[in-house]
């Protein structure tokens, strides 16, 4: 067990090495410009560790005062995380103004679809609130980013290298959650330990593709509030298109009747 | 480990697989307005439709079995059936080049025809299987006079929806443009 704690410890240790490299890229490489949300959600999460560092040392690991702290700050992280990927969502999207408004109804269709789902299959929802409530937010990021990468590959709409790796870090952490509080579910105290580690462990995987992209991608331009074509691109667009699409509707047109001929 | 669990835990391993299908890059690359204006000025397959129809038409070489040219009948109608194949090759390409320009379109104005989008998947969908359905029937030897006809009314819609949503462009390129033009005009009273 002490074996087990130190490692844990040290685990800890390096996430809080790993979050305040992250915090310090996205300050020097200006991208807290462009991702102020997703910055504030960073800087949140080291206040946590700190916050929990400093509970565990001042009452029992295992007593309630210590575990509503624990999952008080960990919803209000969960939000903060999920006002993140909206974040996220919002920055690639809204150039395409009219995607934007399709994609946003989608994507809020997808998020209340699967907390109703959770909500439906959690075991005990009421008497394990918290882990369910955990669960089914990290479920409804990754369905969310999913979808959008789908939405977005369906319309060819293009993506930074800085949200395409924030997203593939949210959904990666958010599914091994998933898979994560699904098992301690079922085994509960005796998978405390391990669940605490592997928690931690796909976070720091998830810090590691975050600092990779903040480090390797300069701050981002400001997105466009419109994409593709200018305004004289769209006159000739739509003149030719109109043409060529008559002249096909009028071909069409004469096919029935050629066909009355032949038969 | 109850059944919940088990959904649970398959469902987010189909979602990291799902998200590492979406991931990948995209091949096709992004389509500009060019390219699809340059695709849309190449001739198109609708206008041979009538002719394909014809010589699919078993009576067009009726006549040459009782004159003793059944081999060449033979020939003649499995070259039509391997021509009216490659003419669908061509009417699927064409309607997945009219699905892309709708896609660059819809990233362009989408509001005005995101209430499709829907609609628009499931007339691929159709479509594709339409194009699956008669490529046996011709392939069977069966007559694909109705299936043609029905996927040339499927293309025929989209570029109906295509030629609303480019109106609407050019009703809009043309506001905005009046637009400016008026702002331009009231900067240049005063001088």
């Amino acid at each position: 067990m002490p074996a087990a704690l130190n490692l844990s410890n040290l685990e800890w240790a390096v996430t809080t090495l790993a979050e305040l490299i992250l915090l310090v890229y996205l300050v020097r490489r200006k991208h807290f410009r462009s991702h102020p949300v997703f910055s504030s959600y960073v800087l949140i999460v080291i206040l946590q560790s700190a916050f929990t560092a400093l509970t565990y040392a001042l009452w029992d690991f295992q007593s309630q005062k210590v575990w509503l702290m624990f999952w008080l700050v960990q919803l209000a992280v969960t939000l903060v995380r999920f006002a993140a990927v909206m974040e996220l969502i919002r920055h690639i999207l809204r150039p395409f103004s009219g995607v934007w408004a399709l994609g946003r109804r989608l994507l809020l269709a997808v998020v209340g679809a699967v907390l109703v789902y959770t909500a439906l299959l959690s075991r005990e929802y009421w008497r394990k609130l918290p882990l369910n409530l955990d669960r089914g937010a990290a479920l409804a990021v990754a369905a969310v980013i999913v979808a959008l990468f789908l939405f977005t590959r369906y319309y060819g709409l293009p993506m930074e290298n800085l949200d395409r790796s924030l997203c593939i870090g949210f959904c990666l952490y958010s599914c091994f959650s998933v898979i994560n509080d699904s098992i301690f579910d079922k085994f509960l105290l005796s998978y405390l330990n391990l669940w605490n580690f592997l928690g931690v462990l796909t976070f720091l995987a998830s810090l590691l593709v975050w600092i990779g992209a903040a480090h390797a991608n300069p701050a981002t331009v400001p997105a466009r509030d419109f994409a593709f074509v200018s305004k004289e691109e769209y006159g000739k667009l739509s003149t030719e298109v109109n043409v060529r699409l008559r002249e096909l509707n009028e071909r069409l047109d004469h096919v029935p009747h050629s066909e009355d001929q032949h038969s | 480990m109850s059944f919940t669990i088990i959904l649970f835990i398959l469902l987010a391993v189909l979602l990291i697989g799902a998200l590492l299908w979406a991931a990948r890059p995209i091949e096709r690359g992004a389509i500009s307005a060019d390219t699809v204006l340059r695709a849309l000025s190449e001739e198109h397959h609708y206008s041979r439709l009538s002719k394909i129809l014809q010589v699919l038409q078993p009576g067009d070489t009726a006549f040459l079995g009782p004159r003793g040219f059944t081999a060449l009948r033979n020939q003649i109608r499995s070259e039509r059936k391997r021509i009216a194949l490659l003419y669908l090759d061509d009417l699927q390409r064409e309607y997945e080049m009219l699905l892309e320009a709708s896609r660059v379109i819809a990233a362009m104005a989408p509001e005005l025809i995101a209430m499709d989008e829907a609609k628009r998947f499931k007339l691929n969908l159709r479509f594709a299987m339409g194009c699956r359905y008669l490529r046996w029937k011709l392939r069977l030897g069966l007559e694909p006079q109705n299936v043609f006809g029905w996927l040339s009314e499927m293309s025929g819609g989209m570029a109906l929806r295509l030629e609303l949503a480019t109106n609407h462009i050019g009703d809009r390129a043309a506001v905005s443009s009046d637009y400016s033009s008026i702002l331009d005009e009231g900067g240049n009273g005063p001088e």
